[in-house]
């Protein structure tokens, strides 16, 4: 077991003595432990008394797949599968006791990896780890479940395209802007499960990626890492390995260089007209994503930053408008959403985007720009590590990400050595007309239009 | 269709069976029990004056680089009476500008730091909470003083509210569910300003001199508790403020003394005229008889029981500085609004008179104790619960002492808190639904006004009945032979099927149409048959046999010479007999279904059938309302279907009739159960 007390002592030791790191950070370091029991199962654990809460996650590295092209919907299926029922937890078991408990659990699949979240009294960590080691190892496999299951991903996958404005068109927006076929194909659930699947399918699908050497466990709040590590040796260490960590093929370089895609989407659910302007960026563990997550900030975090400012504030162009960067292990996006307002044409809106988005190529960010972004960054991260829900969330997409927990140690120190023009460099390398996707949804095309 | 569930739960009860049992534990493992408490304690509660006047409260959280800091102002001193959303409108002005920093610069200070200024303001008071990174504290403090201290109230930024806020609450006068809780305040609370909602029709009124002056009145350190949590201690958090705010001077002025509300008196109902509306929206409340500060902790207890055991129906006590209420809300058809307004009197009296057992007081103590530090993680959750119990008088020393405190109770504490605060015999009783059906049944509970949505009372001769249909003018000649299936699913998975039949070739009496059903789950049988002659819609005979491994019972009535006669079997071999007179315009058995496939259906249309049980002959009423035409996909197809409400005493169901005719159930849902009945297959018409 790892065991990092001294670089937290240290830091508790600056923060004490009112030292620059403390006074201008304010985030003392993460305690983190880790270790690997011999089926692979990698275990990260955050010890943290401030409340007798614990976290208890498992994220599986499966989200989309190049071996499979339906990944994401088979993965998505098991998601459901496991949160219904398995070999000691008849359905609705496992809801009741976590209820009971007074704790709560949730569960979601991305491009990346499938997950599930429990968050419980600590005192009822062992009754979290049960009931994964449930879903790790004793799934219940039938026709009939597997076909309500399926229609239940159906039906939520429909919800999430038809019943969210704009849904759509920025999932559109997302498609168009990657290279990487296995995000294509997951990019907002858009894959749904053939028809044929069978049960065989299913399970050898779970076998191969359900599996403990290729899921992480993180656990965090009010626990003891020794005890932890006791009770997930005895809980999951009976379960047989699968075949071994998954890993992606290569992922597509960002930028792109093959110029501007452009799409149009009907939007049949949507009072507005809508604009998607998409950047593709590198993966998550690039070091130019401090600069990008800045820069999106600067473009559109807060009423005074330039996009706010030009379109929603000062002219009035736009209802609401959102700039995000969109973190994946493989190419991501910075993605710039935009509902019109009443009356003005997408044109209008794209050419005023596209002249604040050359600007920042153009000339540098002012410091009060940057300080600004950095601040919002860093009330951001301190917030998100107050509950262990978003602590245990964290420490996963640091491993996730850079196979690496301990690196969220370092994350502050990377965000303010970022520079102007660091920011200046990024825009013009990415935030260019030939790495840029458009999608246009105006109101009232008809039809469930599909990019051109 | 319908009366096939309530039948098979009859039996299956009779017969010790449920039809879907819940699968016990496997052989091998179960959920582990619970370790060790980890002696991990929520953290203490500070407090003291400050030498400006307000309280500080602070719940120290040492090493978080965070604080939030909340100021509370209590709304004590209507300046403006006649306006109750007066406190409201100030508070959302708060951080739309001050003197010293119009709306762009507020907001622009707030992102250089980034944190969050919020306001949000409740029927006895206004709350604006700072949430900042600990190195940015004092220049948060330094904004929060700002818009406390000097709010600017600027026309400009007045108007635009004003007309949000008049919009918005003639948007909410179309939501029943809006309508029967401020119905219920109003009637509760009288004259009293809790009754008076967000005042909207004194809204135009307002302007920034009100507003100005309702700030001067109300905003002052004497009526202000800060409530602070995070990596700061009590003194440098006394330092900080006391710096800020150290020229906020003021002391409350003589209180006005406010409006009471109203003696409570026997159960009278308010009914809100909703013409044609199909659903009852139901509030049930009354005011909280003494001060609810020691009987919270129980209260909060009770009020999960209540909800455990009223299903649907869902319950709450609500806090307030002078007088809380309970209220219990539903939503249900019209034809149940009795059965559910009886079902809360009933059960609110129960939790008085009747001690409620560990087995069900257990789990619910052990949810909310459980679920508690989950609640009060972060400063800003901390705050938010700290704030509250401190503007409703209840004071503690630790964080932990509420889940104590529920762990404590027993069911004799219980029992003693609801009878001091649960006062069904005085509980008004609002309804918001077509006044024309709902009078009658409400009567039985008191005395019943009924208004308009604009709260003007109505005579009898002002609500006009909705269309009705039974079944005595039904000719079911037209039918053709044909055979229906449909699956079984519970949430979501098939567990059996029924197959429906309607044959005409009876070579006994060929002037007759045979109806067949045979329900199959697992090693279950249902079957049901009912003979009836298709010209006048009059059933001749009936039966059902139940067969299951524990046994079988059956039962088979025939109608002849005005009575309806028959028997019934009972799985130990017993046999009982039964005549009763026949109920004039009553079907049997299955013919409900036929009747629904002939009727002439159209939204709005309300429907009532008696129907005579098979089993002993009585009859009951199945009442219910076509709903609207929707779209509905089976496995047999899509179709543009009815969407039917149907109410018996055995509960509520939901059904899909085509709207071709003739009108084929192609989906039925069940109330509060996982059971679906949908169309898989269609053979004939």
């Amino acid at each position: 077991m790892r065991k990092d007390r001294l670089s937290a002592a240290l830091a508790m030791a600056v923060l004490a003595a009112g030292g620059v790191s403390a006074q201008q950070y304010g985030l003392p370091e993460l305690p983190v432990d880790t270790f690997r029991l011999e089926n692979g199962l990698f275990v990260v654990v955050n010890e943290t008394h401030t409340s007798p809460v614990a976290a208890v996650s498992v994220w599986y590295r499966v989200g989309s797949s190049p071996e499979e092209p339906y990944a994401n919907a088979l993965a998505h299926v098991i998601e459901h599968l496991a949160l219904q029922e398995s070999e000691n937890l008849p359905p609705g078991r496992a809801d009741l006791l976590i209820t009971r408990a007074g704790g709560f659990q949730v569960a979601g699949t991305d491009a990346d990896r499938t997950g599930f979240l429990q968050v419980v009294p600590s005192n009822r960590v062992n009754l979290a780890l049960w009931i994964e080691s449930e879903r790790m190892d004793r799934l219940v496999f039938s026709d009939d479940g597997l076909r309500s299951r399926m229609a239940r991903v159906t039906s939520e996958r429909d919800g999430t395209l038809l019943g969210r404005p704009y849904a759509r068109a920025r999932f559109a927006a997302d498609t168009l802007a990657t290279d990487f076929v296995p995000y294509k194909r997951s990019a907002g659930l858009a894959g749904a499960a053939p028809t044929d699947t069978d049960v065989d399918r299913i399970r050898h699908f779970y076998e191969r990626y359900f599996a403990p050497d290729n899921a992480v466990l993180a656990v965090a709040g009010d626990v003891d890492p020794l005890q932890i590590r006791s009770l997930v040796e005895d809980i999951f260490g009976r379960i047989q390995r699968g075949p071994g960590v998954f890993e992606p093929a290569e992922f597509p370089d960002a930028p792109r260089h093959d110029g501007e895609r452009r799409g149009r989407v009907g939007e049949e659910f949507s009072t507005h007209s809508f604009l998607s302007v998409v950047f593709t960026t590198p993966g998550a563990a690039h070091d130019d994503q401090y600069a990008l997550a800045l820069l999106v900030r600067i473009l559109g975090a807060g009423r005074g930053s330039r996009l706010q400012k030009a379109l929603v504030h000062d002219r009035r162009l736009a209802r609401t408008l959102t700039a995000t960067l969109n973190r994946r292990r493989g190419p991501g996006t910075v993605a710039i959403d935009v509902v019109a307002a009443e009356g003005v044409s997408l044109d209008v809106l794209e050419a005023q985007i596209l002249e604040e988005v050359e600007r920042l190529g153009a000339e540098s960010v002012t410091d009060q720009e940057l300080r600004t972004a950095l601040n919002q960054w860093k009330a951001a991260e301190i917030t998100s590590r107050l509950s262990v829900r978003s602590r245990v969330e964290a420490l996963q997409r640091h491993l996730l990400y850079f196979g690496d927990a301990h690196r969220i140690n370092g994350e502050v120190t990377r965000y303010d050595a970022v520079t102007a023009d660091d920011i200046q460099r990024v825009a013009a390398k990415y935030l260019t007309a030939e790495n840029r996707a458009v999608v246009f949804a105006p109101v009232r095309t008809g039809g469930h239009g599909v990019p051109e | 269709m319908i009366w096939i569930s309530r039948t098979s739960r009859h039996l299956a009860r009779y017969l010790g069976m449920v039809l879907f049992l819940p699968v016990g534990l496997g052989a091998q493992g179960g959920p582990p029990p619970p370790l060790p408490e980890t002696g991990t304690r929520l953290p203490r509660i500070d407090s003291r004056t400050l030498g400006i006047g307000a309280d500080l409260i602070l719940v120290e959280r040492a090493g978080v680089p965070f604080v939030t800091v909340s100021v509370t102002v209590r709304d004590v001193v209507p300046v403006v009476s006649e306006s109750p959303g007066l406190a409201a409108v100030v508070a959302r002005l708060l951080t739309a500008g001050t003197t010293t920093r119009n709306t762009d610069e507020l907001a622009r200070a707030v992102d250089r730091l980034g944190a969050t200024l919020d306001t949000r303001a409740g029927p006895d008071g206004a709350t604006i909470t700072l949430g900042v990174a600990r190195a940015h504290l004092n220049a948060g403090l330094e904004l929060l003083a700002d818009v406390v201290m000097r709010p600017s109230f600027e026309p400009a930024a007045l108007a635009p509210l004003l007309e949000e806020l008049v919009e918005s609450a003639e948007a909410s006068r179309a939501d029943p569910r809006i309508m029967a809780t401020r119905v219920l305040l109003r009637s509760m609370y009288g004259q009293h300003r809790y009754g008076q909602g967000a005042g909207e029709e004194k809204l135009g009124e307002l302007d920034s001199d009100a507003l100005a002056a309702y700030h001067a009145a109300n905003y002052v350190p004497g009526n202000a508790t800060f409530v602070v949590s995070g990596g700061v201690t009590l003194d440098e958090m006394a330092e900080e403020i006391e710096e800020y705010f150290g020229t906020w001077t003021g002391a409350l002025g003589p209180v006005s003394p406010g409006v009471e509300p109203p003696e409570p008196e026997a159960n009278e109902v308010v009914l809100v005229h909703a013409p044609g509306s199909a659903r009852a929206t139901i509030r049930v409340g009354h005011l909280l008889p003494v001060g609810s500060g020691p009987d919270w902790a129980a209260l909060v207890v009770a009020n999960l029981v209540l909800r455990q055991r009223l299903g649907r129906v869902s319950s709450a006590v609500n806090r307030r500085v002078e007088a809380g209420y309970y209220v219990a809300s539903a939503e249900v058809p019209a034809a149940a609004v009795d059965g559910t307004v009886g079902l809360i009197l009933d059960e609110l009296e129960r939790l008085r008179v009747e001690e409620v057992l560990p087995a069900e007081l257990e789990p619910i103590k052990g949810y909310i104790a459980g679920s508690f530090p989950l609640q009060v993680e972060t400063p800003q959750q901390i705050v938010a619960r700290v704030a509250r119990d401190r503007l409703f008088g209840m004071s503690s020393k630790r964080l932990d002492e509420y889940p104590s405190r529920i762990r404590g109770l027993d069911g004799a504490a219980l029992r003693g808190a609801a009878s001091r605060q649960l006062v069904p015999q005085e509980a008004v009783i609002t309804v918001v639904g077509d006044a024309a059906v709902l009078r009658g049944p409400l009567t039985k509970f008191g005395p019943v006004t009924v208004i308009d949505m604009d709260g003007h009372p109505l005579g009898l001769a002002d609500l006009a009945p909705s269309p009705e249909q039974g079944v005595l003018d039904l000719d079911a000649s037209g039918l053709e032979d044909g055979s229906w299936v449909y699956g079984l699913m519970v949430d979501g998975e098939r567990v059996g099927e029924l197959v429906r039949t309607l044959d005409r070739s009876d070579p006994v009496d060929p002037d007759a149409i045979t109806l067949t059903s045979l329900m199959v789950t697992g090693p279950q049988t249902l079957r049901q048959e009912v003979t009836f002659r298709p010209s006048t819609f009059a059933p001749v005979a009936a039966s059902f046999l139940f067969s299951a491994p524990g046994g079988e019972i059956g039962a088979r009535s025939t109608v002849d010479d005005g009575f309806v006669q028959g028997s019934r079997t009972y799985p130990d071999g017993r046999v009982e007999e039964f005549r009763v007179p026949v109920t004039a315009g009553a079907v049997m058995g299955e013919m409900l279904e036929v009747a629904l496939w002939l009727m002439d259906h159209a939204p709005g249309m309300r429907i009532r059938v008696p129907v005579t049980q098979v089993e002993s002959g009585a009859t009951t009423i199945m009442s219910g309302q076509v709903l609207e035409i929707a779209t509905i996909e089976v496995p047999a197809g899509t179709f543009q279907a009815y969407r039917i409400e149907m109410v018996s005493d055995a509960g509520e169901q939901i059904l899909y009739a085509r709207t071709e005719a003739p009108h084929i159930v192609l989906r039925l849902e069940t109330r509060g159960q996982p059971l679906v009945m949908q169309l898989e297959f269609i053979s004939g018409s």
